[in-house]
């Protein structure tokens, strides 16, 4: 099939939902906001949340259900799209819809881990119901890690238990966690592998940027704030980065200063990360995302770039307005806020 | 021939009496239901007041919607599926239900066989998962066979630890990049379905680390267990030995659960209706309304089941109310559901027209009228005595699978059709000189052909204002009936075009053209103005609904459409005798093709060839083309196809069966 043929609707539904992202205008009409409520009125009446909110009762809306509310779309999106994309295409969106599963299913590990009941953290869940590999409602009935291990079993994050104790889960929390993302990054990788030559060219460079900053992520934190070993580092780092191969990692973990080594070896690409104090290192990094797919974007209409750039651009914005709602309540003022907004104001 | 009659049927009866009068609802499976608050809101609710009714009435004033409960039924559920489980059972609902025995009965019956099943499926579980560890470690020391070691020693060290396990991958390659940071010896021992196998010794003062390594690696470790002492050959054949004696076990309690279900499945089948049953009726009490004392509900019934549906129910509870109200007594805006009703040779055809839409309540059931016609169009189109009673044999295997059953019956009626005009064209498998043509042969007189087919087609068209303006009148739309493009005003406009036509064709003046352009002109009038028109004649108030420049922009538009549509519904039938031509035409493709590979077998076999290709693209096409004249030609002029299907409660939903 020929990318017209297979982008033609993709691509005019993508731009039918960029159009309808928030503006500038938009983003000083919520900082201007006093109240959650004052900016989820502002939402259900003005932007493209409204269906989200259609029949949510705004004047009692608390923080986090806004929240939780705003992330459903994500998905809702993506379900949408996969309308327009077929065989290999459509299982590359149930790889990426796997992320939210991924999220969810860590969600119920901290539930097992700090016994709480796990009914009550159902609503949390952002998972795609539709093409959910899992059963989330035995899941939310588990009482013990042993009785999750067997309802994944024979699921493709079976692997990520293989060694799991309900030791790990208090004192290694990061041990399913980064063999869960594992399990999602090469899954990924593994389908967008089967796509055209094109996007797959293109998502591999995407994603391996992605890999990249988790890995960079992992090392320095791990190094830093966790004392974990060398080796166990290096074993948990993700595969098929852009820049970043097992060697350059391996020098980078077995270096004793890792912030020097690593803007030692930073190539060119990822040299505006670096000046940053640790607060904003993951702001630094989605906007370095961010910045990369409006670049991808510009130039490829009739390619996988631009459904991975919008469903970006929305996730975005939708970690935007939880932070501007966030920041009613921690009483931040307007450029202050946008000093953590991932949305750059000064372009 | 034609839709059932339906009646409104509104119940009142005491709270106490809920569950029964429900079951029995359910289990007539006659009842198609409607929420009966929305029905007490919007005034439907009909109740003829009698003495013995106030109580009732009186207390109609608080009236809300049923809130039931679910949750314990989940429970029972449950408890039924582990069962079915245990017992590797299929389950199969009854609707003859046993009424006398109780919910409560049925349910001390499924705890009874659950107390009783789940030690020996519990037992089986753990034997499996013994098995289970039993198989792995025997993989692993497999690799470990033929060393003159004692495997209990291995446990025994003090300055070494050892660990048995298996790593995937992706893992592997990480270790084998990184070998020399590690402080161990990583033997590679085998491969097995969960990766390959890895024997670890470490210094036992850097045990720590090490198993912290081996966790970032996801090595899944197979313990040894600690009662086995030898060397790996004996320590094999220990376990396989105890691989035995426990497959043994296992048989045995397989075995004790084959007995179990013998004796148990037709109670849990019974107790499996009995569950579904209950879940349906909370799934009716949804749609009940509640007062203090009383229930409401309402539904559509049959009118021929009315007196069996109210005995029944009286039956069951002497204190029930039931009222029936005849469809034409409850308000316009509610439709009544649908229920056709055909004989025996038209019924498949119900499907097509489902296919379209449910035909309204208030309308013609347009089966009849299109399956007759259907029946003609394909066999005029497709008339071959054997490619005909191919598709009868088709037909009758098709139908053969439960799923396909409606579309078998139609194949078999279609191929019936085809054969039938096989006759009348003489035509066998393609071949014109076999059999004598009783009627005609289209190749030979292709004018002839051409022109009855339109001729047939005006007389489908006429046919059709005639059902449509009955429709109408029905729907008491006199305006559309009298002055719409599908009304008398419409069926004389086509009429007066049809002469006109004719005399140009034969050359002839009976009328004189004028008088025939007048008369257009007239009834083209008629339809601009069909609201002011049916105002005046009617007696009603004149309204444009839409604004009166955009009703007359669009009526100007609507009558150049109709007399374009006019022509083009008449013209396309003409393809029934082209595909007729056609038909014959392809064949002689593949005769010539036959003679030009001077081979016999050659030639037999494009002869072969031409009929499975003529049958399966030709029939698909005529199929296809069929139905379109029906759906667009015809079903245009008079279906409105906006109703809705009678589907009457039942113990299991449809669309749960075809799950």
């Amino acid at each position: 099939m020929g990318s017209v043929t297979r982008f033609a609707a993709l691509s005019t539904k993508l731009d039918a939902i960029k159009g309808q992202l928030l503006d500038d205008r938009d983003y000083e009409n919520l900082f201007s906001k006093d109240s959650v409520v004052e900016i989820a009125r502002y939402l259900k009446e003005n932007t493209h949340y409204s269906d989200l909110l259609d029949d949510v009762n705004v004047d009692d809306i608390h923080r986090g259900d806004l929240n939780l509310i705003l992330s459903e779309k994500i998905v809702i999106i993506i379900e949408k799209l996969m309308h327009y994309t077929d065989s290999e295409y459509k299982d590359f969106m149930k790889a990426l819809l796997m992320r939210y599963e991924v999220e969810d299913l860590k969600l119920i590990l901290r539930g097992i881990s700090r016994n709480e009941d796990l009914k009550s953290i159902k609503r949390l869940f952002i998972h795609s119901d539709k093409f959910s590999l899992l059963d989330f409602d035995k899941l939310v009935n588990v009482s013990s890690l042993e009785d999750m291990i067997g309802i994944v079993k024979d699921t493709p994050y079976q692997e990520a238990f293989r060694n799991i104790t309900t030791e790990d889960l208090k004192i290694r929390e990061f041990h399913a966690e980064m063999n869960l993302d594992f399990i999602y990054f090469r899954n990924l990788v593994k389908k967008a592998s089967r796509l055209s030559k094109e996007d797959s060219e293109i998502l591999k460079e995407l994603i391996g940027t992605n890999i990249d900053l988790i890995n960079l992520q992992w090392i320095y934190r791990a190094k830093k704030f966790y004392g974990l070993m060398p080796e166990e580092i290096l074993n948990y780092t993700l595969p098929d980065g852009r820049k970043y191969n097992f060697k350059k990692l391996k020098e980078l973990v077995y270096s004793d200063e890792p912030r020097e080594a690593i803007s030692n070896s930073v190539s060119k690409h990822y040299k505006d990360l670096l000046a940053e104090d640790d607060i904003y290192v993951e702001r630094k990094i989605d906007q370095f995302l961010n910045d990369t797919f409006r670049k991808t974007d510009k130039y490829n209409s009739m390619n996988i770039a631009k459904m991975i750039a919008v469903i970006h651009y929305l996730e975005f914005e939708i970690r935007d307005i939880v932070t501007i709602i966030e920041a009613i309540r921690y009483e931040i003022k307007d450029e202050n806020v946008k000093a953590f907004m991932i949305r750059n104001f000064w372009e | 021939m034609a839709v059932e009659k339906m009646q409104m049927m509104n119940l009142v009866a005491p709270l106490d009496d809920m569950n029964k009068v429900l079951q029995e609802i359910v289990l007539l499976e006659r009842i198609h239901i409607k929420n009966a608050v929305k029905e007490i809101n919007e005034s439907n609710f009909t109740m003829a007041v009698l003495e013995e009714h106030i109580e009732s009435i009186a207390d109609m004033g608080s009236i809300v919607k049923y809130k039931s409960k679910k949750s314990n039924l989940k429970r029972h559920q449950d408890t039924l599926d582990f069962v079915t489980d245990a017992l590797d059972m299929k389950l199969e609902s009854h609707t003859d239900i046993d009424r006398m025995v109780s919910l409560t009965q049925r349910l001390d019956q499924l705890y009874h066989i659950f107390d009783e099943v789940r030690p020996v499926k519990e037992k089986l579980d753990a034997i499996e998962a013994k098995l289970h560890s039993y198989e792995d470690f025997l993989e692993s020391i497999e690799y470990l066979r033929g060393m003159q070691i004692d495997v209990g020693s291995l446990s025994h060290m003090t300055h070494f630890n050892y660990h048995i396990g298996t790593l995937t991958k992706d893992k592997r390659l990480k270790l084998r990049n990184n070998y020399e940071n590690i402080s161990a010896i990583v033997l590679h021992i085998g491969s097995s379905v969960d990766g390959e196998s890895y024997l670890v010794l470490t210094p036992a003062s850097l045990e720590h680390e090490a198993d912290r390594i081996l966790k970032s690696l996801n090595f899944k470790e197979i313990k040894l267990p600690d009662e086995f002492e030898g060397t790996p050959d004996e320590v094999y054949q220990k376990i396989q030995d105890l691989i035995y004696k426990n497959t043994q076990e296992k048989m045995q309690l397989q075995n004790e659960i084959l007995e179990l279900k013998g004796k148990y499945e037709y109670t849990v089948d019974r107790v499996y209706s009995r569950l579904l049953l209950q879940e349906q009726i909370e799934n009716l009490k949804e749609n009940t309304a509640v007062s203090k004392n009383f229930f409401y509900f309402s539904g559509w019934v049959p009118k021929k089941d009315i007196s069996s549906i109210k005995q029944k129910l009286e039956d069951v509870c002497s204190r029930v109310i039931v009222m029936f109200a005849e469809a034409e007594e409850v308000p316009k805006k509610i439709i009544p559901p649908t229920q056709l009703k055909n004989s025996w040779l038209l019924r498949p055809f119900e499907m097509l027209v489902n296919l379209y839409g449910v035909p309204n309540y208030k309308e013609m059931d347009p089966t009849i009228f299109l399956g007759i016609t259907y029946l003609i169009l394909f066999g005029a189109m497709f008339g071959d005595v054997g490619q005909g009673a191919v598709l009868l044999l088709a037909g009758f295997l098709v139908r053969r699978k439960e799923s396909l059953r409606t579309q078998g019956e139609i194949i078999i009626r279609i191929g019936l059709s085809s054969v039938f005009f096989g006759f009348m064209y003489g035509s066998i498998f393609g071949f014109e000189e076999i059999i004598h043509a009783v009627f005609v042969r289209p190749i030979e007189n292709i004018n002839f052909i051409l022109y009855s087919s339109v001729v047939f087609g005006v007389l489908l068209l006429l046919i059709s204002f005639g059902i449509s303006i009955s429709n109408l009148t029905h729907k008491k739309d006199y305006e559309q009936a009298v002055f719409g493009r599908n009304g008398v005003a419409g069926l004389a406009f086509y009429i007066v075009l049809l002469v006109t036509i004719l005399q140009i064709v034969l050359s002839q003046q009976i009328i004189p053209l004028a008088v025939l352009l007048g008369a257009a002109v007239v009834l083209m009038a008629m339809m601009l103005f069909k609201r002011v028109l049916s105002s005046i004649v009617f007696k009603h108030e004149l309204v444009y609904a839409e604004g009166k420049r955009e009703y007359f922009i669009e009526g100007g538009f609507d009558l150049v459409e109709t007399l374009l549509s006019l022509l083009s519904n008449t013209i396309s039938f003409i393809r029934v005798g082209a595909f007729a031509l056609n038909h014959v035409g392809l064949f002689l493709a593949f005769t010539t093709m036959a003679q030009l590979a001077n081979n016999r077998a050659v030639g037999a076999f494009i002869l072969i060839l031409g009929n499975i290709i003529i049958i399966a693209l030709e029939g698909l096409i005529v199929f296809i083309q069929g139905l379109r004249l029906e759906y667009y030609e015809l079903f245009s002029k008079y279906f409105s196809g906006d109703g809705i299907k009678y589907s009457p409660y039942k113990l299991k939903l449809e669309s749960e069966e075809k799950k």
